[in-house]
């Protein structure tokens, strides 16, 4: 039955998938997706929104499953180094100084940067990971809380036009990812899963810590600054795409981990493929619930994540 | 096979841990270091594998430099049983062990029947098999370090090295331990490093005493271990007694 897992999984992405293109504000039946006019132009916003939805969650579960192997925190999550203050910061900076009038491209540029700088800031202050993985938590911690107070600054000083742009951003949204952004960021995902599969041996010896990685044959702080460049990466582009967006990639690699085992070279794809279950879920239930107004992707997620978490948490405990 | 130590020295800051210590460990061989807390054993043995690069002197397995050897060929050579620490993620006993195995193995490489032999093999020889799907991090502190030593082992080392592996051990456990060390198939060097002056005393070819770093006494066991020497090394009277014996 093992070598059905992914397939099962696949096959459950595609219903929920394809519930996600008819159901919404109203019912679009699946024989209105094509008419004489062509696709009907519901069906393509919730098509973009249905693969945003899929690329985003694939890519912050497989983020947060890299970081928490990585930091061996079981509570570490894909914005857990500050790349959510980062983000913030570099967004809200396009907001106020006005760059995103000028380009659509402007506000997911000024994440994916901001991002990558307290990145940068963290590896610095944490000498490139050689003061071990304790270090780099607290860098991260640290960094995140100087970018929020940056922010906090940016919010008092920007108009009221701005600060909703922020504050809609910040909670997350999937509605207005780039069309242009998808493809690329389909291939990431699809990559990130496949070199994860290359490479999950080096993950699972890494999260044994650093000296039996060594004695496993690997270089302990070469994989530390590279698994954490590279699931840095996949959560600044999920921030480009679609904002900030929590516990999508704390609780997906958590309960995959407690179903599948954590060998992770296995657990790869099927995390991606939950990941994105779970989000395209989680956007269904913030279109349908409350049809007047839509309700923010990441309160969603956090309205979900959280007790499933406090739920695994007392299993966890009880075992 | 065989892993010589050039007079190795090591210091953390000014203190110096490590001191101009000489030693070869070859196929068969079974030495065991003994010493007070802080004498530097540790550091010895992450000095042999590589982990830590000596300030003076040089570590070389088969003629060639410890740390600049490829990371696979050194896992399929060398395999160091650590201190125990249970890992964070909840790592079954089979995949901690199947992690080992897969040391030798390339990324793209499939598990072959000759793999799943082995693991299943060492798991069966130190008595994990009954909990093997159980999270390594819910056992006891002997069963972790049963575990750690079948992950070793998979390994099919030609050099082995351990940390007070037999240290949460039940007697009878520290004897079948002793015994799968003394009659693995490939015979590989091992270094044991402990604080069981009897089960050192049973057990060693080759027998050294370290303070301060440096190597005080070394030599077959019973010409080491007199009260003379144990006194001068822990500072406080202690011999062994002839007689019954475990091992």
């Amino acid at each position: 039955m093992k070598f059905l897992r992914l397939p099962l999984a696949l096959v459950l992405l595609v219903l929920v998938a394809f519930l996600g293109l008819c159901l919404g504000s109203y019912w679009l039946s699946p024989s209105e997706f094509y008419g004489p006019d062509g696709w009907h132009p519901v069906f393509v916003l919730r098509f973009q929104r249905v693969v945003a939805s899929c690329t985003v969650g694939c890519c912050l579960s497989l983020s947060g499953m890299v970081l928490q192997a990585v930091l061996r925190n079981p509570l570490a999550e894909p914005f857990t180094l500050g790349l959510s203050g980062g983000a913030s910061v570099g967004a809200a900076l396009a907001f106020v100084l006005g760059f995103y009038a000028k380009s659509a491209f402007a506000v997911p540029a000024g994440a994916f940067l901001g991002a990558l700088a307290i990145l940068t800031l963290v590896l610095w202050i944490s000498r490139c990971g050689k003061s071990g993985s304790e270090t780099l938590l607290l860098s991260g911690v640290i960094s995140g809380t100087i970018a929020s107070s940056v922010l906090m600054y940016l919010l008092s000083v920007a108009h009221n036009e701005e600060l909703a742009g922020i504050t809609w951003w910040t909670l997350g949204d999937l509605q207005s990812t780039d069309p242009k952004l998808l493809w690329p960021g389909c291939v990431l995902a699809i990559a990130a899963i496949v070199i994860l599969q290359c490479f999950g041996d080096k993950l699972d010896a890494i999260a044994l810590g650093d000296d039996l990685a060594y004695y496993l044959g690997n270089n302990p702080r070469r994989l530390t600054l590279g698994f954490v460049g590279f699931a840095s990466l996949l959560a600044a582009t999920t921030v480009a795409m679609a904002g900030i967006i929590g516990f999508c990639g704390l609780i997906v690699p958590h309960i995959v981990r407690q179903i599948y085992g954590c060998i992770h070279r296995k657990i790869a794809p099927l995390v991606g493929v939950w990941g994105a279950i779970f989000l395209v879920l989680c956007d269904i239930l913030s279109r349908c619930l409350y049809r007047e107004r839509e309700i923010p992707i990441g309160v969603m997620t956090a309205l979900i994540g959280g007790p499933v978490f406090l739920w695994l948490l007392n299993r966890r405990r009880a075992r | 096979m065989t892993l010589v130590a050039e007079r190795i020295s090591f210091s953390y800051g000014r203190h110096r841990v490590v001191d101009d210590v000489s030693l070869t460990l070859s196929s068969g061989d079974f030495t065991v270091l003994l010493g007070p807390n802080g004498g530097g054993k540790s550091t010895i043995l992450s000095l042999l594998s590589g982990r830590l690069s000596p300030s003076s002197g040089e570590v070389l397995l088969n003629g060639l430099p410890v740390s600049g050897l490829p990371g696979r060929y050194r896992a399929s050579k060398m395999a160091v049983v650590p201190q125990s620490s249970p890992p964070t993620l909840d790592f079954s006993v089979r995949e901690r062990v199947t992690i080992g195995r897969r040391a030798r193995l390339s990324p793209f490489q499939r598990m072959s029947p000759e793999d799943d032999r082995a693991i299943e093999s060492a798991m069966s020889q130190l008595d994990v098999l009954e909990f093997a799907e159980r999270p390594c991090n819910k056992l006891s502190g002997g069963e972790q370090q049963r575990v750690s030593l079948a992950a070793a082992l998979v390994q099919e080392p030609e050099v082995l090295m351990l940390d007070e592996p037999t240290s949460s051990l039940d007697p009878a456990h520290v004897v079948k331990t002793v015994q799968i060390l003394k009659n693995l198939p490939n015979q590989p060097a091992i270094l044991l490093i402990t604080h069981d002056i009897e089960l050192a005393f049973h057990c060693a070819k080759h027998l050294m005493l370290l303070k301060d770093g440096k190597i005080r006494f070394q030599g077959p066991s019973e010409e080491i271990l007199t009260p003379e020497n144990l006194a001068e090394i822990y500072g406080c009277n202690a011999s062994i007694k002839p007689g019954v014996t475990f091992f």
